[in-house]
């Protein structure tokens, strides 16, 4: 009995998960963002597209991984909250923190034009 | 139905690890009752060391201009006082009863992770150790339990600027230890608390003191590494002369302005530390919200608006920290958005306030000795609740701040509050531990004793903070004005400390007697109480099913709702006293007599009533755990007493370190290689275990 | 007393296991229906966001403030104070050689998740074929680090230099280590596996080791652009509106 109960389990985590496929997909868009990241570095030198850019790319790499890789879109919803509320604490607490200790140095975004 | 052939050989008689006494069986025990019993009597020594802290701090400020302690040991003092009363004192306390209570709250055997829930006693004690062998080392930490840079800093290659000798080092890596034993410990209790539950113990059906364990548990998973960031940058500037909270540094032979800021130290540390105060004062809340109902005979009043409310404050806890830097000079934004985050926590707080009140509204109250403490701390913690919110208001605290009304202030919410309720769970859960009740009348006196001489101790440190004395001075001129109330404080802390010697030979006297509590004296709710006094080791021979919040009220009293849940309970409770079922036309009534004269026969008595099925695997005996906090103990002490040291090429490192980084592997190699650790070792562990349950 | 009653219990009942109490009672499910390790893993997860979080606020505070003291505060006389000097940021990072490294770490992600795969299909040969390229793929990360490191260091660039230096070490060294344990971690499930350790049912044992290490590269793609890709103040341009910010370290002295 539990034999089979191991069998049909592992069966479903399997079908859970995506296949191969996906992540060799996944795989290469990413490599294709890091390349585009890159090039945004050598090609622009409008600090607001960098900057603008940059961060979108960040924020699409970062999905693609925690929700693919890491499986959090085929996993328990309540792991997503799990991380998610871990996550919105961490970066609340330190982007206040950075907005309060550093005015005078990265925030202030026009000084290098 | 292939079962697997169950090696016997791996499984140990389930009562190993509780019912052996010797020394062996502590140091190797992962029962969680156990070691929640040796983190409730190292949080006692703690406390008396704390407390003889206090004493020495009384005495020095007894008379104006005293010199009984030299300025430098003065600042050891308070700041191993603080230290030492936080996370040597409240917090195992706390977590004392996370460990004895939770699973049984929630009807589990054990914790998730036994080994790591021994880990973590183990380096507590390790952390433990390492601050207070300052003491013999004559380098006590010295910069306060806050450990403001630069008062922590060094400059590389100078012997006389700021903090060189070896203090800090042992404040930093024993608090590092300590934030590795809390974090495991949250963990565990984490993971325990979601994935342990007793079927039908929903969440909203659980213990409020398991709801407090829960959210403290989240506290600390999210605030500890924090400080570990702190300290280990703190660290980097004391041993390789970087410069994250000094402003200067001396680099390649120069002193050089380098652009450190120390304002970074206050930040983390109290991105830590507020969430911190919280970690003290929820599992008080917890306490108190489990012994009031008892003791009104109401179940707690607005129970779901007191689960929001603890949730509510800890997520309002990380935002609030600045208000511990509010005469920094942040700028108005700051301070005006803290401000506001800071008072909006008195709202969830006062409705647990009201909440406690409306629970003894209208109730049967008993004034028995948990009560009195309980009540006490409604009172005492709206005290300092109540100061809080004038602090929040950023004028106000500017004019308070370093004053004697802020030590006047945190003292009523964490003696006033947490010290309280812990008092509070002592007198309540002594007789389910030990069988034995602490004798009431002592504990009465004990009581107003403590109330009286605890009034006497901090309310006159209002006045002192507003007549100006600041705190964290070693002395006061003759001339200010100050002698009265600091006497009168004295006075009052001699008069506090000794009720705790009260406390004590209540124990120890109540130990030595031969009188036997009943399993059930308070008449109470919770889970626990269906177990005999002390729980044996696997606590429930059945699972019990939940069916309702106030469970063991529901079984003694029927819920007063249709009849099919009435027969459900019977059922439950004939699962948790034989095994089997045979008791649908009992009574609610007959049911809790039964349980009563079996658990009073004892032990070997209710061993005849398991079922042959019914074979209870508790996880194994295991010394890898202290292994492990011994090489890590050894690990940061190297790093303290760095010579003799082990220069490889540019390397040069300490050699007692890596001889624990070594203990350490052997131990962690061990851990993993232990068999039959599993408390189902014939289960695989993939197979969410919902699957086969019914098989 | 009451141990020796249960070990005879246990002894005689060890054949008497009947199927029916297998689960019920000493079995209890998960209540949320996660695996307890699994669970344990997140919430760490959830941890290391404010361990990291910690580590990326330091190092965004202070990354443009070497250069911003360099510039602005050279000609500060009779201080006695030197003033912080290069190499900075702009001078030394290779964006295109950390590229490479953050796709080899990439890569390694993706050869973890083969892993987990392999192994929840019982695969086990591909699952150690997958787990020793990931191991191996994080070690070349590691050596690529090293070899950044001691360029660094010749440049210049030491952890007490300036305080570019100290927050990018202590960042960067951080998330090395952290790679340093995955690595561990690997070596020993394969190491594991070789010996006949896993199986199919060890699923959960890998996916677990999985999470952390693509956790790790998470954070690594973070880096990679906060670090390396979003630009530095180069000094030379900004002086009057660096000013003010810097005189506030300057009144900071007093205890000089």
């Amino acid at each position: 009995m539990s034999a089979t109960h191991v069998d049909s389990q592992a069966e479903d985590a399997a079908a859970n998960h995506p296949g191969d496929r996906v992540y060799f997909t996944m795989l290469g868009m990413l490599a294709g963002l890091t390349v585009i990241e890159v090039i945004i570095f050598y090609l622009t030198d409008s600090l607001v597209l960098r900057v603008g850019l940059l961060a979108a790319l960040l924020l699409v790499k970062f999905v693609a991984q925690i929700g693919w890789f890491t499986h959090l879109r085929y996993d328990d919803r309540r792991i997503t909250l799990v991380f998610g509320g871990c996550l919105f604490i961490a970066l609340s607490v330190m982007f206040a923190t950075v907005a309060m200790m550093a005015v005078d140095g990265f925030f202030l975004l026009n000084e290098y034009q | 139905m292939a079962t697997f052939a169950q090696p016997q050989t791996l499984v140990r008689p389930a009562s190993s690890s509780s019912s052996e006494s010797g020394l062996w069986s502590w140091l190797t025990t992962i029962d969680h009752k156990r070691i929640g019993i040796l983190y409730g009597v190292s949080a006692i020594v703690f406390l008396f060391i704390g407390g003889l802290e206090a004493m020495l701090i009384r005495l020095q400020l007894a008379r104006p201009e005293n010199d009984l302690l030299s300025l430098d040991t003065y600042n050891s003092v308070f700041t191993m006082h603080g230290t030492t009363m936080i996370f040597l004192a409240v917090m195992p306390a706390s977590t004392a009863w996370f460990n004895y209570l939770v699973p049984l709250q929630i009807g589990a055997r054990d914790v998730a992770f036994p080994r790591l829930n021994a880990l973590s006693f183990w380096l507590l004690l390790a952390g433990a150790l390492i601050l207070n062998l300052s003491f013999l080392a004559g380098a006590a930490p010295n910069a306060g339990w806050y450990g403001y840079a630069p008062l922590t800093e060094v400059l590389v290659g100078q012997t006389d600027t700021f903090n060189t000798g070896r203090n800090i080092e042992f404040w930093a890596l024993g608090l590092q230890v300590l934030g590795i034993s809390s974090l495991a410990a949250s963990f565990n209790m984490i993971v325990t608390i979601f994935n342990l539950r007793a079927p039908g113990m929903t969440l909203m059906r659980m213990p409020i003191f398991t709801w407090a364990t829960l959210i403290t548990s989240i506290l600390m998973v999210l605030a500890f590494p924090a400080i570990t960031v702190a300290l280990v940058l703190l660290q980097l500037d004391r041993f390789l002369g970087t410069h994250f909270y000094i402003p200067s540094q001396y680099v390649n032979g120069e002193l050089t302005l380098t652009g450190g800021d120390p304002l970074l130290w206050q930040h983390l540390f109290w991105i830590f530390g507020h969430p911190e105060v919280y970690i003290l004062i929820l599992p008080a809340f917890g306490i108190v919200s489990e012994i009031i109902p008892v003791f009104s005979r109401k179940p707690l009043f607005g129970y779901a608006v007191m689960v929001y409310a603890l949730a509510a404050i800890a997520f309002l806890g990380f935002g609030v920290w600045v208000h511990h830097m509010f005469t920094t000079g942040l700028g108005p934004t700051p301070t005006a958005i803290f401000a506001a985050t800071t008072m909006l926590i008195a709202i969830p707080t006062g409705v647990k306030i009201f909440n406690w009140v409306g629970t003894m509204w209208g109730g049967q109250i008993r004034f028995s000795t948990p009560m009195l403490f309980a009540v006490g701390l409604v009172s005492q913690f709206t005290i300092g609740g109540i100061s809080g919110v004038m602090h929040s208001s950023a004028p106000v605290d500017t004019q308070q701040n370093d004053s004697y009304f802020v030590v006047a202030h945190f003292h009523y919410v964490l003696f006033g509050g947490s010290i309280f309720a812990l008092i509070a769970a002592v007198y309540f859960w002594f007789p389910k531990i030990t069988g034995k009740m602490l004798d009431e009348r002592l504990g009465k006196i004990h009581f107003w004793w403590t109330f009286l001489s605890f009034n006497a101790a901090f309310f006159p440190m209002h006045f002192l903070g507003l007549e100006g004395m600041p705190r964290r001075y070693a002395s006061y001129g003759d001339g200010s004005g100050w002698w009265f109330w600091n006497v009168v404080v004295s006075i009052g802390s001699f008069a506090l400390a000794a009720s705790f010697v009260l406390l004590v030979y209540n124990i120890a006297k109540t130990l030595r007697s031969k009188e036997r509590a009943p399993e059930d004296p308070w008449d109470a709710a919770t889970l626990e109480w269906t177990t005999p006094s002390p729980p044996p080791v696997y606590n429930y021979k059945v699972i019990p099913t939940i069916t309702n919040r106030d469970q063991f009220w529901a079984d003694k009293y029927g819920t007063g709702q249709d009849h099919e849940e009435e027969a459900d309970l019977e059922v439950r409770i004939g699962g948790m006293k034989i095994g089997s079922v045979d008791t649908e036309d009992e009574n609610p009534e007959d049911q809790a007599a039964t349980r009563r004269q079996n658990a009073q026969s004892g032990d070997s008595q209710s061993l005849g009533n398991i079922e042959e099925d019914e074979h209870i695997h508790m996880p194994n005996p295991s010394f890898y755990p202290l292994v492990v906090a011994i090489g890590l103990f050894l690990v940061a002490f190297g790093m303290i007493y760095s010579y003799p040291r082990l220069e490889i090429e540019r390397l040069s490192l300490p050699v007692l370190s890596l001889f624990g980084l070594v203990v350490m592997l052997v131990g962690i190699a061990g851990w993993s290689l232990e068999p039959a650790s599993d408390p189902e070792p014939d289960h695989d562990e993939s197979v969410p275990l919902g699957t086969s349950s019914h098989a | 007393m009451a141990t020796t009653a249960l070990e005879v219990q246990r002894a005689g009942g060890g054949t008497t296991h009947g199927d029916s109490g297998h689960g019920g009672s000493s079995h209890p499910p998960t209540s949320t229906g996660i695996d307890s390790k699994k669970l344990l893993m997140w919430w760490f997860l959830g941890s290391e966001c404010v361990l990291f979080g910690s580590l990326i606020a330091t190092f965004m505070i202070y990354r443009n403030r070497a250069q911003d003291l360099s510039v602005n505060l050279q000609g500060i006389e009779g201080s006695g104070l030197a003033v912080s000097s290069g190499p900075f940021p702009n001078q030394v990072l290779d964006q295109l050689y950390t590229a490479v490294s953050a796709g080899v770490l990439l890569f390694s992600s993706f050869t973890m998740v083969l892993a987990v795969a392999s192994v929840g299909r019982g695969n086990i040969k591909a699952f150690r074929v997958w787990t020793l390229a990931t191991a191996m793929l994080g070690a070349i990360f590691l050596a690529g680090q090293y070899f950044e490191y001691t360029e660094f260091f010749h440049e210049g660039l030491s952890i007490q230099q300036n305080i570019f230096g100290a927050s990018f070490f202590t960042l960067t060294g951080v998330h090395g280590m952290h790679v340093f344990v995955g690595v561990i971690w690997l070596t020993m499930l394969s190491i594991v596996s070789f010996r006949g350790g896993i199986s199919k049912k060890d699923h959960t044992n890998v996916e677990v080791a999985g999470l952390y290490w693509h956790f790790i590269d998470i954070v690594w793609i973070v880096l990679f652009t906060l670090v390396y890709l979003l630009p530095y103040r180069d000094g030379a341009e900004s002086a009057e509106e660096h000013t003010e910010g810097a005189m506030r370290l300057v009144q900071s002295l007093p205890f000089f």
